[in-house]
């Protein structure tokens, strides 16, 4: 007993936190250049703890790009693509877990097959179409089109939740006199809220986070989500790392804390699909 | 798993065409309430998965302008320019050394990280919560950051090394072509292993404490017990989470392009960076259709031979 307490401590010392230093690494790197001054990070050996400690990042990115909009545009994105996800998801989700229906298992697969391609195929194949339609610089059309692209993953997330509520319980609801569908809203969607929010959250980090399809139809800048505004920032004009930090941090915190608040959940989904 | 490759199993025996059709019209007129629920979720594929796809997959065999519209027919002309494309031998390698070579590290990575965080030690929560932080976090702009890290003069990566003595060269790490490349494979793995190990983690715990009661008995050692016991009641979550990491590191993007756009040389491009490239810097869509057709068929070949082997394995 001794060995094993000994070898654990090691192994934690040896691997465990050089591992967790290595995964938050950037983070604190974010950190730190975000409060450095120019002089400071041109500084050559670089500082880890900021000597002149400073804000002015912080107001010199929210000058230079149009951050305000960039922080809207992400948050759109966010909200667009859990609401559609729960509007196309949660139904969908509801009849694969609840009903053995003819096409019920080339459906399911047929989601799994959608996950076998890139969305850069995806973008290619509707580009022609946003062109066409004049729906470049259009937000509603990259919240849609990255939905659909994440709706399958979320779909078999919901499926798990929804199978883990009993249906004896909607049954009992509709011996009370209620239809399918007033059991369904009344008793499984109440009971499995927890997973309702946790793929919403899932969602909303999906979009706050979406990249190549604002990158291919937003050209805008005044449209563009933080991740696309600060990539374009560094290629447009000379890198100035301490303002990229300063926002890229900004951007970071919100879907770090939004994950955090969710994440026991959410990977315990993850967990009944790989059961299945 | 199982599910799936039942799944898979199942959905071919009754695929024969006639009895599908016979059977969903029946039950559409029986039973219709689930397919009503299903309609909502098939109109957005309809719309946003099948028919780009199509479009994809006509426009690999057709001619096609400079918007991507298919124009003529153009029979084999896409990969015959595909395959006469000079860098496109270079981005195949680089694409499987790319998703293989990342997956792999990332399993043997993350492993004994999810058999350290399931033991007990002050901290433990906070440990967790540390690990999911780069899957949380806009992978963009984390590999923006990286990008920073990496830099050759004020990086904070040149700063470490020389530091602790390793190296005294301030390395243009995204300059040199194999450096670059190791660091794209390096920023993928970073980013896939909070995932993997969560799962592992995950799996873990779920595994019955009770069947190392005998082992214990018996005197077996960890490395045994780990090697016999814990391996195979991990094997279903390995094998899952290796798929899905597989098919996700195909379509990484968001790795390569913000840390290296493919440079130096097309040497860090993957299938899909170099996709985009055909398709919205040379405007050669067909040659785009084209790959991105040929990226598919793969994954999709890959996928049903990776589950029928596991299938088969498992008896």
């Amino acid at each position: 007993m001794q060995r094993i307490q000994w070898f654990k401590w090691l192994s934690l010392v040896l691997y465990g936190i050089p591992m967790l230093f290595v995964l938050v690494f950037p983070f604190i790197v974010m950190v730190s250049t975000s409060f450095k001054t120019l002089e400071e990070v041109s500084q050559i050996p670089p500082t880890f703890i900021p000597r002149n400690f400073t804000l002015e990042n912080y107001r010199a990115v929210w000058n230079i790009i149009p951050l305000a909009a960039h922080f809207r545009n992400s948050f759109l994105l966010g909200v667009g693509e859990t609401f559609l996800i729960m509007v196309l998801g949660v139904p969908a989700a509801y009849a694969l877990a609840r009903f053995r229906f003819a096409g019920r298992q080339p459906y399911l697969i047929f989601l799994l097959v959608t996950q076998m391609f890139p969305a850069i195929v995806v973008v290619l194949g509707v580009f022609r179409v946003v062109v066409a339609l004049g729906l470049l610089n259009n937000l509603a059309i990259v919240a849609v089109t990255t939905a659909s692209f994440s709706l399958a993953f979320c779909i078999w997330l919901l499926v798990g939740y929804f199978s883990a509520i009993p249906p004896e319980i909607e049954e009992a609801a509709m011996m009370d006199g209620d239809s399918r569908l007033g059991a369904m809203i009344k008793m499984t969607l109440p009971l499995s809220w927890p997973g309702l929010v946790a793929v919403g959250v899932f969602a909303f980090m999906d979009g706050w986070n979406e990249f190549l399809f604002s990158l291919t139809f937003i050209s805008n800048d005044e449209m563009m989500p933080l991740t696309v505004g600060l990539f374009r920032f560094i290629s447009r004009f000379q890198i100035q790392w301490h303002h990229l930090m300063a926002g890229s941090l900004l951007a970071t915190v919100v879907a770090v804390a939004l994950f955090m608040a969710v994440q026991d959940k959410l990977t315990r989904g993850m967990l009944a699909i790989s059961e299945k | 798993m199982t599910a799936v490759t039942d799944i898979l199993a199942s959905g071919r025996k009754e695929s024969s065409p006639e009895t599908i059709w016979r059977r969903l019209t029946r039950e559409l007129r029986e039973n219709h309430f689930p397919y009503l629920l299903l309609i909502p979720s098939i109109l957005c594929f309809a719309a946003l998965v099948i028919y780009p796809l199509a479009n994809t997959i006509i426009g690999a065999f057709a001619k096609t302008d400079t918007v991507g519209r298919a124009v003529d027919f153009g029979g084999l002309i896409n990969f015959r320019d595909l395959i006469r494309d000079k860098y496109i031998l270079s981005i195949t390698i680089q694409t499987v050394i790319f998703v293989f070579g990342s997956v792999a590290l990332t399993v043997v990575l993350s492993l004994p990280l999810a058999l350290i965080l399931n033991q007990r030690f002050p901290g433990a929560a906070l440990a967790r919560a540390l690990l999911l932080m780069p899957w949380a976090a806009p992978l963009a702009i984390s590999s923006m950051t990286w990008r920073w890290i990496f830099h050759d003069q004020l990086g904070a990566l040149n700063y470490v090394l020389n530091s602790l003595n390793i190296t005294q060269a301030r390395t243009a790490w995204l300059s040199d072509p194999v450096l670059a490349f190791a660091c794209v494979i390096f920023v993928e793995v970073w980013s896939s292993i909070p995932f993997m190990t969560i799962m592992f983690l995950a799996g873990l715990q779920s595994i019955p404490p009770h069947i190392y009661d005998a082992a214990k008995m018996d005197g077996a050692n960890s490395w045994h017990e780990f090697w016999d016991m814990t391996l195979p009641q991990l094997k279903r979550i390995i094998i899952i989470v290796t798929l899905l990491s597989v098919i996700w590191a195909f379509r990484s993007f968001n790795v390569i392009w913000p840390m290296t756009q493919g440079n130096p040389f097309f040497r860090t491009d993957n299938s899909v960076t170099y996709l985009y490239k055909l398709a919205f810097r040379s405007l050669t869509f067909g040659k785009g259709y084209a790959l991105a057709f040929a990226t598919f068929v793969f994954l999709l070949i890959f996928s049903v031979v990776y589950t029928k082997v596991l299938r088969s394995e498992e008896g």
